[in-house]
C-alpha cells in the first residue's frame, strides 16, 4: 500500500504566530510553531505524527485544514491548492476532510442532542435533505461507531469519554470524507477504552477506505495505528519513515532519544537510555542551524552554523532524516 | 435499523429545563409571587373598576376602610388604585428598559467577543466609559434635558443598562469561542451566523438570563428613585416611586404607614421574586447542573 497516490501534499508549510507587545500592540516577533514542514500522505494510509507537547503537531494539523491560517508554504489536497481556496471553496472542501479532537468533553456542543451534532454536517453540505433520509443516515453512522439508536436523543453530558469520542467520530464520518485528522483522539481516555476506540478507528479505515493523519505523544499508540511515522521537534519534521523502520532503526538523534524513553515492561532488561539535557528552546527564538543541536549528544560545531539548517534527506528507501550527521552515526 | 422516535427536540429540551426549574423552591415561590403581583396590578384594577386619577372632593386623607381599603391620599385619590397602577408602571418600565438594554448590549458584546479586532476595542472601551460614570447622576441629567416622562425614563434607563449585557455576554463569548466544539463547527464548514446561532449564543446566554432579572430589578429601583425625586413618572400618573414621594412628609411617615408601607412592600416583593426567578433559571439552564 506504500507509495500509492498522494492525497495530501504539504510543502514548506509555515505557521507563525505574531507576538504583540505593549499598549499599541506592536509586533515584536513570531512564535514559529510550524516552520517549514513538508510531508506527503498517501491514499489509504495512516500517517502518525509524534513529538513532545508544544512541538507544533496540532498546529500543523490545523494549518493543513486551514482552521489556523498558515503563514507560508503550500498544502495540496487531492491536487487542489487548499491555501488558495475561497471561503466557499474551502467549505466545499471541508466535506472531504474532517477532524476528531483530543478532548471529548470540550469538542461536542453541550446544547445539542447527539442527533443534531451528528447530522449538522449534512444540514450544512446537503441542505434540503428529507427528514427520513437524515434519520436513516444518523442511525447508520451510530451503528457504525457502535452506539445504540437511543443515544440520538440524549445530550453529550450523558455519555462517557469513550462514547463521546465515538460520537465525534460519527460526526466526522457522516459526510463520507476521504481524510480525517485525529488530534490525539485517545490521550484523554481511560486506558481501558483506549484500545477499543483505536480498534474502531482502524476498522473504519479499512471499511471506508479513509486516509488518516494521526497525532499522538504516546509512541505505543502511534506504533499500533500508523503505517508511516513522522517525528516533530520544535516546529520541524526531523525524521519520516515507515513505522517498522523508524522503531527498529531510528536515525535522528532526537528520535533515538524518544525511542529509548519507551518503557519496557520487564525489569531485567537493561537499556541505554539517551537522556537529553536542557529544555526545548523557545519557538520564538529557535537555535540557528539544526534546532536540536543545543541538546544533541552528537552535535559538532557545523550543526550550529546558521546556513546548516538540515533538510529531510532520503538516507534509506522511504526513510527521511534531517540531520547532517545521521549517515555517520 | 430502527428509526429515531419522532419527538420535537426543542420541546423536550425546554421541558427538561422546566422540570429542573420546578424543583428550585425559591424560584417557584418567586414565580408564584410575581404571578400574583402581575394579576393584581394588571387585572385587579379592571375588575374592581379602580381609578387612580380622580379625586373625591373633601375626603383627602380619608382613613382606610369600607369602599377604600387603603384610604385616600392628600388629594383625595384612591390609595389602593394608585398602588396597583404604580406597580404596573414600575414593572412596565423595568421590563421595557431591560429590553432596550438587551437590544443594544447583547449584539454589541456578542460581536465584540466573536469577531475581536478593532470592533472589540471600540465596544469594550465604550463599556468602560459608560461604567465609569455614576449612572444615577447621568440619568438625572439626561432626564432633565429630555424632560421626564414614562417613555424618556424607560429609554434612558435602558440605554444606561446596556454595558451590563455587553460585558457579561462578551466575557462568555470569549470563553465559548475557545471551545473545541466551535473549532469543530468551523471544521465542518459552518458559517459565522450558524456558529453564532447554534454554538456561541446558546452556550453563552444563560448568564444573560440572570442579568435580565438583575437589570429588571435594578431598573425598577432606578425608576422608583427617579420618581421619588420627581424626575421620573409625572403625576397624576402613578408609580411606586412617586407614591413613596408623599412619605417625604413627616406626618405621613409617622402617622400614616398605609401610605408608604404597601408600595414599599410591593417594590421589595417584585424585586426579590424577579431575582429568585433568575437564580432558578440559571440553575435550570445549566445542563451540567443536577438540581
Amino acid at each position: 500500500m506504500m507509495q500509492g497516490e498522494v492525497l495530501l501534499d504539504v510543502k514548506e508549510l509555515r505557521t507563525w504566530f505574531p507576538i504583540m507587545r505593549g499598549v499599541i500592540r506592536r509586533k515584536t516577533g513570531d512564535i514559529k510553531a510550524v516552520d517549514g514542514v513538508s510531508l506527503q500522505i498517501f491514499k489509504g494510509e495512516t500517517f502518525g505524527l509524534v513529538g513532545e507537547s508544544g512541538c507544533g503537531k496540532s498546529t500543523l494539523g490545523r494549518s493543513i485544514l486551514r482552521l489556523i491560517e498558515p503563514t507560508g508554504g503550500e498544502v495540496r489536497f487531492d491536487g487542489r491548492d487548499v491555501r488558495a481556496c475561497s471561503s466557499s471553496e474551502l467549505r466545499a472542501l471541508r466535506k472531504r476532510m474532517q477532524i476528531v479532537f483530543q478532548d471529548p468533553y470540550a469538542s461536542l456542543n453541550p446544547r445539542m442532542t447527539v442527533r443534531d451534532i451528528i447530522r449538522e454536517p449534512l444540514h450544512i453540505h446537503e441542505p434540503g435533505i428529507p427528514q427520513e433520509e437524515l434519520d436513516r443516515r444518523v442511525c447508520e453512522v451510530l451503528e457504525l461507531v457502535g452506539l445504540e439508536q437511543d443515544a440520538a436523543l440524549k445530550y453529550p453530558h450523558e455519555f462517557s469519554g469513550g462514547q463521546r469520542q465515538r460520537i465525534s467520530i460519527a460526526r466526522a464520518l457522516i459526510l463520507n470524507p476521504d481524510f480525517i485528522f485525529f488530534d490525539e483522539p485517545v490521550s484523554a481516555l481511560d486506558v481501558s477504552v483506549r484500545s477499543q476506540v483505536l480498534n474502531l478507528i482502524q476498522e473504519l479505515q479499512k471499511s471506508r477506505n479513509l486516509t488518516y493523519l494521526f497525532i499522538s505523544h504516546d509512541l505505543s499508540v502511534v506504533k499500533h495505528i500508523s503505517d508511516r511515522v513522522g517525528v516533530m521537534y520544535l516546529g520541524e519534521l526531523v525524521e519520516v519513515a515507515p513505522k517498522r523502520t523508524l522503531f527498529q532503526n531510528p536515525l535522528h538523534p532526537y528520535t533515538q532519544a524518544l525511542m529509548s524513553a519507551i518503557p519496557i515492561p520487564d525489569p531485567r532488561v537493561q537499556i541505554n537510555r539517551v537522556v537529553l539535557g536542557g529544555d526545548v528552546p523557545s519557538p520564538a527564538d529557535p537555535p540557528a542551524g539544526c534546532r536540536f543541536h543545543v541538546r544533541c549528544p552528537y552535535a559538532t560545531e557545523a550543526c550550529g552554523s546558521a546556513d546548516a539548517r538540515p533538510k529531510l534527506v532520503e538516507l534509506e528507501q522511504d526513510h527521511f532524516v534531517a540531520c547532517i550527521r545521521a549517515g555517520s552515526l | 435499523m430502527g428509526m429515531i422516535k419522532k419527538q420535537d427536540k426543542a420541546r423536550s429540551y425546554y421541558a427538561d429545563v422546566f422540570q429542573k426549574f420546578r424543583r428550585h423552591r425559591m424560584a417557584m415561590v418567586g414565580l408564584y409571587v410575581i404571578t400574583l403581583v402581575l394579576l393584581a396590578v394588571f387585572v385587579l384594577p379592571l375588575l374592581l373598576g379602580l381609578d387612580p386619577i380622580t379625586s373625591t372632593r373633601g375626603k383627602a386623607f380619608l382613613l382606610p376602610g369600607g369602599e377604600f381599603p387603603l384610604g385616600l391620599d392628600g388629594l383625595g385619590r384612591d390609595n389602593l388604585a394608585r398602588l396597583l397602577y404604580g406597580g404596573r408602571t414600575s414593572i412596565q418600565v423595568g421590563l421595557l428598559s431591560t429590553a432596550v438594554s438587551i437590544l443594544i448590549g447583547v449584539p454589541l458584546g456578542l460581536c465584540a467577543g466573536y469577531f475581536r479586532g478593532w470592533f472589540e476595542a471600540l465596544v469594550m472601551r465604550l463599556v468602560d466609559i459608560f461604567m465609569s460614570f455614576p449612572s444615577m447622576i447621568l440619568i438625572l441629567v439626561l432626564v432633565s434635558v429630555v424632560g421626564p416622562s414614562i417613555w424618556s425614563v424607560t429609554l434612558i434607563i435602558g440605554i444606561m443598562g446596556w454595558p451590563d449585557f455587553a460585558r457579561i455576554i462578551y466575557g462568555n463569548v470569549l470563553s465559548v469561542s475557545q471551545k473545541e466544539y466551535v473549532e469543530g463547527a468551523r471544521a465542518v464548514g459552518a458559517t459565522h451566523p450558524r456558529i453564532i446561532r447554534d454554538y456561541i449564543l446558546p452556550n453563552a446566554f444563560s448568564p444573560v438570563l440572570v442579568t435580565i432579572t438583575y437589570r429588571t430589578a435594578s431598573a425598577i429601583l432606578q425608576e422608583a428613585a427617579l420618581s421619588y425625586l420627581g424626575m421620573g413618572v409625572q403625576p397624576p400618573a402613578a408609580s411606586l416611586g412617586n407614591i413613596l414621594n408623599t412619605a417625604q412628609s413627616l406626618t405621613t411617615l409617622t402617622m400614616r404607614p398605609w401610605f408608604w408601607m404597601p408600595p414599599g412592600i410591593l417594590l421589595v416583593l417584585i424585586v426579590l421574586s424577579i431575582n429568585f426567578i433568575g437564580d432558578g433559571m440559571r440553575d435550570a439552564l445549566d445542563p451540567k447542573m443536577k438540581v
